[in-house]
């Protein structure tokens, strides 16, 4: 997938997120040739169909970073810092998700919102510890990084490399377009956050959101971090991270087999309701295995009405968003971030978990290596 | 009936905006019916316009006749409840895995969202306090009251259904107790306890499960592909009524894909059945061009931790159809071009997606239009703090179950809904009760036939060629004469052509309440193709006398061939043309009517338990509908039989 001076010009893919084909097409993006970088397209209906994803990677003259959507109506202060760096290259030994190529998780698709729930073998057990285990080796590489100046694409860049390293494909990478290996989302972002130029300040907070592949299954996990000691000393800001680390381990901990997944929302909902913070509606926990998404749907808010129980071998994640104010939400253009709707900062955790036969096994648990975890309340 | 005690409880649970339901308070109360049991009832005059029936209509004007609107997600069904991955790995669908469901959730308590729901359905009778149980688990002494009846005829006291019935929910129970507790009813005992016997606690608990087992077969409503059967609070107070004078109508979109229950836009049409995922496509093999397109539509899933706005989706202007602009080079000016082509494209959606916004109408959850002050006392766990995102409460009619009036209704009259085409013993069979002067019932002559058979021998050849030919030849006839009559419905004709008994054709014991025709198991193609065989069995089932009192073409039929002259039969069986049908076959003669009037009067004596009642009595099981005491059931269900023999005895002597 070239975006980029390929080391095979022989190879061509097509540039189009949503096609990716070999081609033989000499037909380029005129913009990326004037910065140095081939862009393939099959034909013009791919360059057009793409155009909005594809611009993200062009330069502005005379600018360092730009924002792509000036007009937008953003309810906080934060701002996307455009370019992207092209989509980055997958090794030929790396197996590819399904929608790698497309973008289109046919497999998911095909299984969506049956009231199915796969129940795993232990040979596929087997395989989902491996690659948890690997996850949470690619997010502690991450979370090491974190630190006032760095820019979340340079996270991104450490996250794919590592995810490379151990042979595997990183998950968010292409799935539905989406145009980065990890999400990074920063202060009012909720999640699905994109890697960009913009460096981290003394202050935010920051939610990595890895989820990788390999041996057919994927791993998802994610935790936020105190960027510097400013945020650590931010009495509102500890109290909605601790909340939402808190309400995460508080809703593992009660699952075991016949835990009904509709029972989730209430144990995060009353935590959340008793710190002052709010639950977002919109985002949901969700089987994952061989898929990167499908059933259980595991919302976070009170009261729902979920489908299905917990059963020996189903893996599940439970992933609360919390936030400050409002727990409504809005979306920007690019279609993926989310932040919340007043702008105050939102704090997500996540682990992939394993229903075994007499409670439950966090997958992606934290080692004693890994970077950040709990700090105390400010008083 | 309706069994429901405790209307508040039903009332707040459709009031709780969380369970996205639509009451129409300002239409409708709910009270206690003459007929036993809750009722509903028109709070004012209401004008229907008997033009507007339309789905659609309801969204401008959401008070023409709308009386009940719920989402789909909030139904109790085997598809919504916490057992539904369990009830799916097991293979139970249909009213085998309702009960699951209910029994289930109903041993969660409060932790359910439907237990106020639960709580207001009762499975004891309101009189005796004993359980209401499914005819086959009566006393003897009340199964054999029903000697000699239609219901007898039909089984309904064989328990061999139920039990199946019970056996699979105890495997089910068993098989998943590492993971659910076993709910009371499935849960057996082994041994005596605190004096009571293991046998003795095991039958009470068949018996609690088969009361459930009736309460909620007399409350399912077929929803759609999906769903299938469920209960639908709110929608099951609406009382029966059996001729053909129903005033609601259930309305549901049905078409919806069987996988997810979605509309439309859900991949499995797209990409196949959840099950094909080990032929999945493989990426490197799909070349054909035409992929490329389109991806953003199946991403507006909120399902998977990942949200898609299709509204805003800038990269799917381009239909697939769309030729593809041949150019050689993508020149800058190419670009701005599309660019400015996105940017116009965008903006029209912005536009577009505004109007939509103003234009929407529709009825939000929990609104009650009119509601009382008092209710708000108990809102307590209403959570009024934090409001719900009105993309939550407003109900989409294409999610959702309707209950919309049909006709124009008067203050304070009971609003009915119609659970089918049912006649008594199948109305017994399934909820319990019996109608007076029921249009649907009648009364077979099988059982005389063959006893006429078997004194007269000589007429054994003419019954063969009936079974072997005549019968399904006279068949056709009949459904010829049928659709000449058409359109209009034929009274009687249970299944179109009345050349099967209900039974037989009707196998599914516990079919829903909902519209006769959904049930599609009498439907004339069908009906030929499954239960019109060539076997005595579904002739002697078509040989039956229709409410009031007349006989049906094939017991005139039958009486015709078994009196006709050796000739004549000669005649028929080598050319079998209508003309022939119609000259030997349907006109009425001296010793046919004979026959006929020996056939019924034995049949009449047939009952075992006759009771004769003067006409005061009847005047007062002439209420529409009663579900009080088993007797009074029986009585109605015999005096109806009966009535149709003496119309019929009595028109042949005329």
């Amino acid at each position: 997938m070239t975006a980029t001076k390929t080391q095979k010009p022989e190879v061509r893919h097509c540039c189009a997120p949503n096609c990716g084909k070999v081609t033989t097409s000499s037909l380029k993006c005129p913009i990326c040739l004037k910065q140095d970088m081939n862009s393939y397209f099959c034909n013009s209906r791919c360059f057009r169909s793409s155009f909005a994803m594809h611009k993200a990677i062009h330069k502005k003259e005379g600018v360092e970073s730009y924002d792509p959507f000036p007009e937008f109506p953003y309810a906080g202060e934060l701002r996307p810092a455009y370019p992207l760096t092209p989509k980055k290259e997958i090794p030929a030994k790396v197996k590819l998700p399904d929608y790698a190529q497309t973008g289109e998780p046919i497999s998911e698709i095909k299984n969506d919102r049956t009231n199915k729930i796969r129940v795993l073998t232990a040979d596929e057990i087997k395989k989902m510890r491996i690659v948890c285990e690997l996850g949470r080796e690619v997010l502690d590489a991450g979370a090491a990084a974190v630190k006032p100046g760095v820019t979340t694409e340079e996270i991104d860049k450490i996250i794919h490399e590592e995810t490379i390293k151990r042979k595997a494909y990183p998950s968010p990478l292409n799935y539905f377009n989406y145009p980065k290996s990890v999400c990074t989302s920063v202060n009012e972002v909720i999640c699905h956050g994109i890697p960009d130029k913009r460096p981290l300040k003394d202050g935010d907070i920051v939610n990595l959101d890895v989820s990788i592949y390999k041996n057919g299954f994927h791993a998802d996990l994610n935790e936020t971090y105190y960027v510097g000691d400013k945020a650590k000393a931010d009495k509102d800001l500890v109290n909605l991270v601790e909340t939402t680390r808190e309400s995460l381990d508080m809703a593992i901990a009660q699952v075991k087999p016949g835990f009904a997944f509709r029972e989730i929302g209430d144990i995060i909902e009353e935590h959340a309701k008793k710190n002052n913070v709010s639950v977002v509606r919109s985002y949901c926990g969700h089987g994952v295995n061989s898929l990167f998404h499908c059933q259980p749907e595991v919302p976070h808010y009170g009261k729902n009405k979920a489908i299905g129980t917990c059963k020996p071998g189903i893996c599940f994640t439970i992933e609360p968003m919390l936030n400050m104010g409002t727990y409504r939400d809005v979306l920007w253009p690019d279609n993926w971030t989310s932040t919340t709707e007043d702008g105050k900062p939102s704090a997500q955790f996540e682990h992939t978990l394993l229903v075994t036969e007499d409670g439950v096994e966090v997958l992606t648990a934290r080692t004693k290596r890994s970077p950040g975890g709990p700090i105390p309340r400010i008083a | 009936m309706t069994s429901t005690i405790n209307q508040h409880k039903l009332e707040h649970w459709l009031g709780n905006p969380r369970n996205k339901a639509f009451w129409n308070e300002s239409l409708v109360h709910i009270r206690p019916s003459p007929n036993g049991g809750l009722g509903v009832f028109a709070a004012r005059d209401i004008e229907i316009d008997p033009n507007h029936h339309d789905k659609e209509d309801l969204n401008e004007d959401p008070d023409e006749g709308l009386l009940l609107r719920i989402d789909k997600s909030c139904i109790l069904s085997p598809q919504t409840t916490f057992i539904s991955n369990l009830l799916y790995d097991a293979q139970i669908d249909g009213m085998y895995a309702l009960v699951l469901a209910f029994l289930y959730e109903k041993s969660l308590g409060p932790k359910s969202p439907w237990f106020d729901y639960i709580s207001t359905i009762q499975f004891t009778d309101p009189e005796t306090g004993k359980l209401s149980l499914p005819c086959c688990l009566w006393d003897q002494k009340l199964q054999d009251k029903l000697a000699g009846t239609e219901a007898e005829l039909m089984g309904v006291c064989d328990t061999e259904e139920l039990e199946e019935h019970f056996t699979i929910s105890l495997q089910f129970a068993k098989d998943n107790a590492n993971v659910v507790a076993i709910p009371p009813e499935l849960d057996l005992s082994l041994k005596d306890k605190n004096g009571v016997s293991a046998k003795e606690s095991n039958e009470k608990k068949y018996h609690q499960f088969a009361a459930i087992t009736m309460a909620l077969a007399s409350r399912a409503f077929t929803i759609d592909a999906f769903h299938q059967l469920a209960l639908i609070p709110g929608a099951d107070l609406f009382n029966h009524d059996s001729y053909g004078e129903e005033d609601v109508h259930f309305e549901a979109l049905g078409d919806v894909c069987p996988f997810c229950g979605k509309l439309d836009e859900c991949g499995h049409g797209e990409f196949g059945a959840p099950d094909s995922e080990d032929e999945l496509m493989d990426i490197d093999e799909d070349d054909d061009g035409e992929e490329a397109q389109g991806n953003e539509d199946s991403a507006n899933d909120e399902s998977n931790g990942v949200k898609q706005d299709s509204d805003d989706d800038e990269e799917e202007e381009d239909d697939d159809d769309e030729e593809i602009e041949e150019i050689d080079e993508i020149t800058e000016e190419y670009v701005k071009k599309v660019e400015s082509e996105l940017e116009a494209e965008r903006l029209a959606e912005l536009k577009s997606d505004d109007e939509m916004e103003e234009g929407s109408d529709d009825v939000e959850a929990g609104d009650s239009n009119e509601k009382g002050d008092d209710d708000d006392a108990d809102d307590e766990d209403y959570d009024s703090d934090d409001d719900l995102p009105e993309e939550e409460l407003m109900l989409d009619p294409d999610t959702c179950c309707d209950i919309v009036l049909q006709v124009s209704v008067k203050e304070g009259q009971e609003i009915y809904n119609t659970y089918g085409d049912l006649s008594n013993p199948m109305l017994l069979a399934r909820y319990g009760f019996a109608v007076h002067n029921n249009p649907h019932d009648y009364v077979t002559l099988g059982k005389q036939i063959l006893r006429y058979k078997k004194a007269h021998p000589e007429i054994e050849e003419r019954l063969q060629w009936w079974t072997d030919s005549g019968h399904s030849i006279f068949c056709e006839f009949v459904k010829s004469l049928i659709k000449q009559q058409q359109p209009q419905h034929v009274q009687g004709a249970g299944c179109g052509d009345g050349c099967c008994g209900e039974d037989a054709c009707c196998q599914d014991e516990y079919s829903e309440h909902s519209e006769h025709d959904e049930h599609g198991c009498c439907d004339d193609d069908e009906c030929q193709d499954e239960c019109c065989n060539n076997d005595e069995m579904s002739w002697l089932l078509s040989a039956r006398i229709e409410h009031p009192g007349a006989p049906s073409h094939f017991v005139y039929a039958l009486t015709k061939l078994v009196t006709l002259s050796e000739d004549d039969f000669k005649t028929i069986v080598e050319d079998t043309s209508e003309s022939h049908i119609k000259k030997y076959l349907v006109k009425s003669t001296k010793n046919a009517d004979k026959v006929l009037l020996q056939w019924c009067q034995e049949r009449y004596d047939d009952y075992m338990y006759l009771k004769d009642l003067n006409s005061k009595q009847i005047e007062e099981l002439s209420v529409k509908t009663s579900e009080t005491s088993t007797d009074r059931v029986i009585d109605i269900l015999i005096q109806n039989e009966k009535a149709i023999l003496e119309k019929c005895i009595s028109s042949i002597e005329v």
